[in-house]
């Protein structure tokens, strides 16, 4: 086996390699980037590569060395503990474990501390092969993270239900390596919002609340230092998103949800209002939803149309490939304000209501005939993949509309949170409903977890109340 | 070391997986033999398979080559997708990354 990357992937390519369990597969790398030279360039630089193509299928080679073992404990020293933990700092943020802000030093008696947030073993699973280093991630390698990013053990249920959510989404670890700029988003119902303090409120997807940032930050810790995501080498993010800190989690307005008679999105999957749920995507950064120049907000209609514009700028990110050669659209995750989705539900909407229209107003508004379509996405191309993927598009009449946004409204979601105001967020998934959907699982509270609360002694964030 | 401070702290990547896997035994030589070409979908790829393709049979008249694309150009493939085309094939030339 050959595998082709270009010089910039390089790293990630050994990285991927080292966790397949195979590190001395051979690698022809070419010069980056591959994407938009000639054919006459890309033929000179098959010419140029063949010789070691061949070589690399017919010959053993062993250039690059097997991953060493690191130790399990590590001894820092300091003339204090001032300079002890920031040598601690020093070396783990050299040693690309982290995210680039001072972490908390995870000593044996601070991770025992953490794993008492749940009853799991230290040694069973959360993820079998994280990616792209193949490493597990077991319960104590999770406790290690979390104590490192500033959790408390009773985040723990919540950050083994997200991360396990997060192993389900088909391109979940992919989203870490991609060039593209997009972040985990970890939604929470039930009464374990209220019981652990995550914000449902103003400021919902920001800054301020520490099971919010603990959550997330674990999380974004976890892709690091266990799956191996490290920017310039495995994280190939262009420009990065500011979400890449903690993630973005925040849990519904359940208040709102009351007041409105809207069901909560765990319910829309089928649970009961009570249970405990989370819900991991990935998505890529956030839109404003509404353009109030000189316009007025009195109607969902009026409302409607700033989600169709919202949506405008991102009709065509949508991949159309699908793994099984079938037409494949564009998810959108929407984070309605309590006004937003009060505006809908006074006047009788319900959430399905607004899922439906968005979907068919979205796929049909933003769409153009087949013809120009093709031409613009660039959807037919001239070698084979293209053309046996297209093969049922090029037997729609030419004037077909088509769409990168999907016109079933199961792709849509809705989530309500925050404070007063109408700016909710519109938030496009990375990529299409078949590599990037929204996992919800019930998260497992340990036996103990009413003292396990007690010991948190959480002290609920003084909010104020929404004027109805 | 009289005054300092130590500090003992976990290592938070985790055990190193040893899987046990080999690569398979290199081939001798490319005549006779499939080749698969395998693209994981992004710009180009596709054409460069298809030049290494040319060159291959150029060198080996009596190879064949095959084309596949794999369903994500990320990381962790559905169960058995690669499965499926190793067992079609000899060798295999794949693209990775951008």
């Amino acid at each position: 086996m050959a595998v082709h990357v270009s010089t910039l992937f390089e790293k990630l390519g050994q990285t991927n390699a080292k966790g397949l369990g195979v590190p001395h597969m051979g690698m022809v790398v070419m010069p980056h980037p591959l994407e938009g030279r000639s054919l006459e360039e890309v033929r000179k630089q098959a010419e140029d590569a063949i010789d070691t193509i061949i070589s690399k299928l017919t010959r053993d080679s062993s250039e690059i060395k097997a991953e060493a073992a690191g130790a399990e404990v590590i001894k820092i020293t300091g003339s204090d503990y001032t300079d002890a933990y920031e040598q601690f700092n020093r070396l783990y943020l050299e040693r690309r474990w982290g995210d680039g802000l001072p972490l908390v030093p995870p000593t044996k008696e601070k991770v025992d501390w953490m794993l008492t947030g749940t009853d799991l073993s230290p040694e069973d699973l959360v993820v079998d092969e994280t990616q792209p280093s193949g490493r597990p991630a077991t319960v104590r390698q999770v406790a290690i993270n979390a104590v490192m990013a500033g959790a408390i053990p009773a985040y723990m249920p919540v950050i083994i239900a997200a991360l396990r959510a997060f192993d389900q989404i088909p391109w979940g670890w992919g989203s870490v390596a991609t060039t593209s700029a997009c972040a985990p988003m970890v939604v929470i119902n039930g009464p374990i919002a209220r019981q652990l303090d995550i914000n449902s409120k103003t400021n919902a997807l920001g800054y301020g609340w520490r099971a919010n940032a603990g959550i997330g930050r674990t999380i974004e810790m976890i892709l690091h230092c266990i799956g191996g995501a490290i920017p310039g080498i495995s994280d190939m993010s262009t420009l990065g998103n500011t979400h890449t800190y903690t993630s973005i989690v925040f849990a519904e307005n359940q208040d709102v949800l009351d007041d409105i008679g809207w069901p909560s999105y765990a319910e829309e999957m089928g649970y009961d209002k009570n249970a405990n749920t989370v819900h991991t995507t990935i998505t890529m950064a956030g839109y404003k939803i509404v353009f109030p120049y000189g316009g007025v907000l009195d109607t969902p209609e009026r409302f409607m149309d700033n989600m169709i514009w919202a949506s405008a700028p991102v009709g065509g990110a949508g991949w159309l490939r699908g793994p099984n050669k079938e037409m494949s659209a564009q998810m959108s995750t929407w984070v309605f304000s309590p006004e937003n989705a009060r505006c809908f539900a006074l006047a009788g909407w319900k959430k399905y209501d607004v899922r439906n229209l968005w979907a068919a107003r979205a796929s049909r508004e933003h769409s153009l005939p087949k013809k120009e379509f093709v031409k613009k996405i660039g959807l037919v191309r001239d070698s084979w993949m293209g053309e046996g993927t297209c093969e049922w598009i090029k037997a729609l009449p030419d004037d077909h509309p088509m769409s990168t946004w999907s016109p079933d409204p199961r792709h849509t979601h809705i989530f309500v949170a925050g404070g007063a105001g109408l700016e909710g967020q519109f938030y496009p998934n990375f990529s299409h409903e078949s590599y990037v959907k929204t996992i919800t699982r019930e998260i497992e509270l340990p036996k103990n977890w009413d003292e396990v609360l007690e010991k948190a002694n959480i002290v609920p964030t003084p909010m104020p109340k929404l004027p109805w | 070391m009289e005054g300092m401070v130590e500090l003992e702290v976990l290592n938070p990547e985790g055990k190193v997986v040893k899987k046990g896997k080999t690569l398979a035994p290199r081939l001798e030589t490319l005549e006779g033999k499939k080749i698969g070409l395998v693209w994981n979908g992004k710009p180009n790829g596709d054409k460069l398979l298809i030049e290494i393709g040319k060159l291959l049979k150029e060198r080996y008249p009596s190879a064949e080559t095959v084309s596949h694309r794999v369903s994500f150009s990320g990381t962790k493939l559905p169960p058995g997708e690669l499965e499926a085309i190793a067992k079609d094939i000899d060798a295999g030339v794949f693209t990775s990354g951008d």
